[in-house]
C-alpha cells in the first residue's frame, strides 16, 4: 500500500491510506504514524479518501496511532472515509474514539 | 443443504497475504452478477469474509504452506462464503456461539472474529476430514432476494 505524508507544520502531519488497510498493510501505517509522530508531529489527520477497505488491522493500526499521537499530546483524527470504513466503525462503536470528519481542514479544526 | 446456487465462484489458493486481493476481487466477480444485495449488504459481507480469510492467514497458517478452497454460493434468499483451509484448529474459546466478544475500545487488535459475526446472518465452523470449514452466511433484506 502508498502511504502519502503530508508535514502540514512542525507540529501537525495529514496520512494518507491508498488502497485497502488491511493485514498486509497496517504495519505500514503504524509504523509511519509512529515515526511522523516521533519526529514532532503530533497533530495527525488520517486521510481516508483513497483508502478502499478497512478491516480490524486497519482499525487497529489507527488506535496505536492514535495512542502514540496522545501520548506525544497530540491527537489522531479521521477524514474522508468512505462507505466501508464508516460501516466498520459503526458496528466497533468507535465512531467515538475516531471521530469521522467529512475534510482533512474540519478535522484539524476538530 | 441439497438446493442448487444461482451462481457459484471458488478458487484455491495457499493461505497467505497475497490470497487477499485475490478473496476481494472474486467477490467483486460475485457482485457483478448478484445485485440484489444493498451497497451495505454487500459491504457487511465483503468485510466479514475478509476478516476470516486473515484469520485464517495469520493464525490457521502462521507463515506454513496452507492451503485454502474459498467459494462463493447465491442462492435465491443468501448468499454464502465457504472456506476451508488445512491449517490449524482454532481454539476452543473462540468458536462460542457469538464469537469472541468485543475487546475493550482502545485495544489494537482481537476484533476481527467478533466483526465478522456482526457483520453477516450466520458464522459456523466444523472441521471435516482434518480441514477447518467456515461458513459466513448473509441474507438480504431486500424484497425481492438474490437474483442470479
Amino acid at each position: 500500500m502508498d502511504i502519502d505524508t503530508d508535514l502540514r507544520s512542525p507540529t501537525s502531519a495529514v496520512v494518507r491510506p491508498h488502497g485497502r488497510l488491511n493485514m498486509v498493510a497496517a504495519p505500514a501505517l503504524r509504523s509511519l504514524v509512529a515515526e511522523v509522530v516521533a519526529a514532532g508531529h503530533s497533530m495527525i489527520v488520517v486521510d481516508l479518501a483513497e483508502t478502499v477497505f478497512m478491516d480490524s488491522s486497519g482499525l487497529g493500526a489507527l488506535i496505536a496511532g492514535l495512542k502514540s499521537a496522545r501520548q506525544a499530546g497530540g491527537d489522531l483524527r479521521i477524514a474522508c472515509a468512505t462507505e466501508q470504513v464508516l460501516t466498520v466503525l459503526d458496528l466497533t462503536n468507535l465512531s467515538r474514539v475516531l471521530r469521522p470528519h467529512e475534510s482533512v481542514e474540519s478535522a484539524f479544526d476538530g | 443443504m441439497g438446493e442448487k446456487p444461482l451462481r457459484r465462484l471458488g478458487l484455491v489458493t495457499t493461505a497467505d497475504e497475497p490470497c487477499l486481493d485475490a478473496v476481494h476481487d472474486l467477490i467483486g466477480e460475485l457482485w457483478s452478477v448478484v445485485d440484489a444485495l444493498s451497497a451495505d449488504e454487500k459491504v457487511s459481507f465483503e468485510t466479514a469474509v475478509a476478516e476470516l480469510v486473515a484469520n485464517i492467514v495469520q493464525h490457521a497458517a502462521k507463515g506454513r504452506v496452507v492451503e485454502l478452497c474459498f467459494e462463493l454460493l447465491s442462492f435465491a434468499d443468501r448468499v454464502e462464503a465457504h472456506l476451508r483451509d488445512t491449517g490449524l484448529h482454532p481454539p476452543d474459546n473462540v468458536l462460542t456461539k457469538d464469537m469472541p466478544p468485543m475487546p475493550y475500545e482502545l485495544a489494537e487488535h482481537g476484533r476481527g472474529l467478533a466483526m465478522a459475526r456482526l457483520m453477516v446472518d450466520e458464522v459456523h465452523y466444523e472441521t471435516v476430514d482434518g480441514r477447518n470449514h467456515w461458513l459466513l452466511m448473509l441474507r438480504p433484506k431486500a424484497r425481492s432476494g438474490v437474483q442470479a
